[in-house]
């Protein structure tokens, strides 16, 4: 019940006037009520735009990771193919290295156009993710609002109908601009929801696909990476120590020190696996709506321990030796 | 077991003994050997090594095939994201310009009024 009739049943005032300004105040009581309700929604697609934003920059993370995972997984495999012709070299005839280099060489050019169209393909989806994060980044909500209010100006300035129209005690004007962005981030998130859901068992499949390329190319680094440090361990550590040589190279305890310490740690290998499949837990609670941003946060952590162990590949490539 | 399984099994068995034709070990137990032994096992290392590049890039092959496969549907779905994005920028830009013409308009009212 309205203030109006209780308070007319109290008050020895004039009603005419009174019941003018309990209507202008329930209006303007309505107007607030509407416009709570308003911010409330509006709050709901701003958590919502947020979410996908977070979600989007994780995917443009994900895919810089991927890509540098790849261009060294490339690496690795030529280093460690290297090897293994520097190591079989000596006892083959000129006519086996020869045949020998040409079949390595084409199957490892094979590799890597393989890394290299699972690199451009991965830049697709990078390009993918940015086109949402663009979307749920744009700030054309406000700017659409902005301008709504300036049309509204534009317009109070030609007609006084509008320029002194209000809504309670407030001007048409003040209401304009934040209503027009509440409708305009609904359909902000609107549209990135439907586009998730549009295309959620395509991106599904993918990052189960990127998930199995992954896996497979974390063995076969992992092989590579354990190749090349056993070479090493062999060239610097093992032959010096078992030559018939009395000395042993001056800086072979420090080098030995070296080789033992600054080895890789092959579970790292393993952290573009657990990126990928923490990727698709994450889409899927997207498109469910659950997705916790404290989850977004730690999977960066994944994408930092990728690129830290793409550095540590490149810190400790073996110098090429005989 | 699935033929799926069977090529796991295959490329990680090969993985293994080509680590083990690469390591010291291998190296140790191959000293004092006769020529033809010492070249026969790198000849049998560098075939190992070949078989296991061969089935890694038939795998790694298929897993690009199919990702391949969804490249389209990323495109439309970019396009589509974009096309979202303009119909915004769009209602910002024709509201900008109704508010400047509507400046004007309110202008030329004024003189003629």
């Amino acid at each position: 019940m309205c203030e109006h009739d209780t308070i007319m049943r109290h008050l020895p005032i004039h009603s005419h006037h009174l019941s003018l300004q309990i209507r202008q105040s329930c209006v303007f009581k309505h107007c607030l009520i509407l416009l709570a309700i308003c911010l409330h929604i509006s709050g709901c697609a701003s958590a919502k735009i947020n979410q996908f934003s977070r979600f989007a920059e994780l995917g443009c993370g994900y895919s810089e990771a991927v890509s540098g995972l790849t261009r060294e997984a490339g690496n690795v495999a030529i280093d460690a193919d290297s090897a293994a012709l520097m190591k079989a070299r000596e006892p083959l005839t000129p006519e086996e290295r020869g045949e020998t280099i040409i079949k390595h060489d084409k199957l490892l050019s094979e590799r890597v156009t393989q890394l290299r169209d699972l690199r451009r393909h991965t830049q697709l989806l990078r390009s993918y993710f940015q086109a949402l994060a663009a979307l749920a980044k744009s700030d054309a909500p406000s700017g659409i609002g902005a301008a709504s209010e300036d049309v509204v100006k534009s317009l109070g300035k030609m007609s006084d109908r509008i320029k002194n129209a209000k809504v309670g005690d407030l001007p048409v004007s003040e209401f304009i601009g934040p209503l027009v962005k509440i409708t305009v981030a609904q359909f902000q998130s609107a549209a990135l929801g439907k586009e998730l859901r549009v295309r959620a068992p395509i991106i599904e499949r993918e990052l189960d696909l990127q998930q199995a390329a992954l896996q497979a190319i974390a063995e076969q680094m992992r092989t590579d990476l354990e190749v090349l440090q056993a070479r090493e361990e062999a060239l610097d550590v093992v032959d010096p120590f078992r030559a018939t040589k009395d000395s042993l190279p001056s800086d072979w305890t420090k080098r030995r020190k070296e080789l033992l310490n600054t080895q890789i740690s092959l579970d790292s290998v393993d952290a573009g696996v657990e990126l990928a499949r923490n990727f698709k837990l994450s889409f899927v609670s997207l498109v469910e709506n659950r997705l916790d941003l404290s989850d977004v946060e730690m999977m960066f952590g994944d994408i930092n321990e990728v690129l830290t162990l793409i550095e540590d590949i490149q810190g400790t490539k073996p110098k090429k030796k005989k | 077991m699935t033929p799926s399984e069977i090529k796991k099994q295959t490329v990680s068995q090969l993985q293994k003994t080509f680590l083990k034709m690469m390591s010291p070990e291998w190296d140790v137990a191959l000293e004092g050997k006769p020529k033809n032994v010492v070249a026969d096992a790198a000849k049998k290392m560098l075939a190992v090594q070949r078989a296991r590049l061969r089935m890694e890039n038939a795998e790694l092959a298929s897993i690009v095939g199919k990702l391949k496969e969804n490249e389209e549907a990323l495109r439309e779905g970019k396009e589509a994201l974009e096309d979202s994005l303009k119909d915004l920028e769009d209602v910002k830009n024709v509201l900008q310009m109704t508010a400047a013409f509507l400046e004007i308009v309110g202008r030329i009212v004024a003189i003629v009024a």
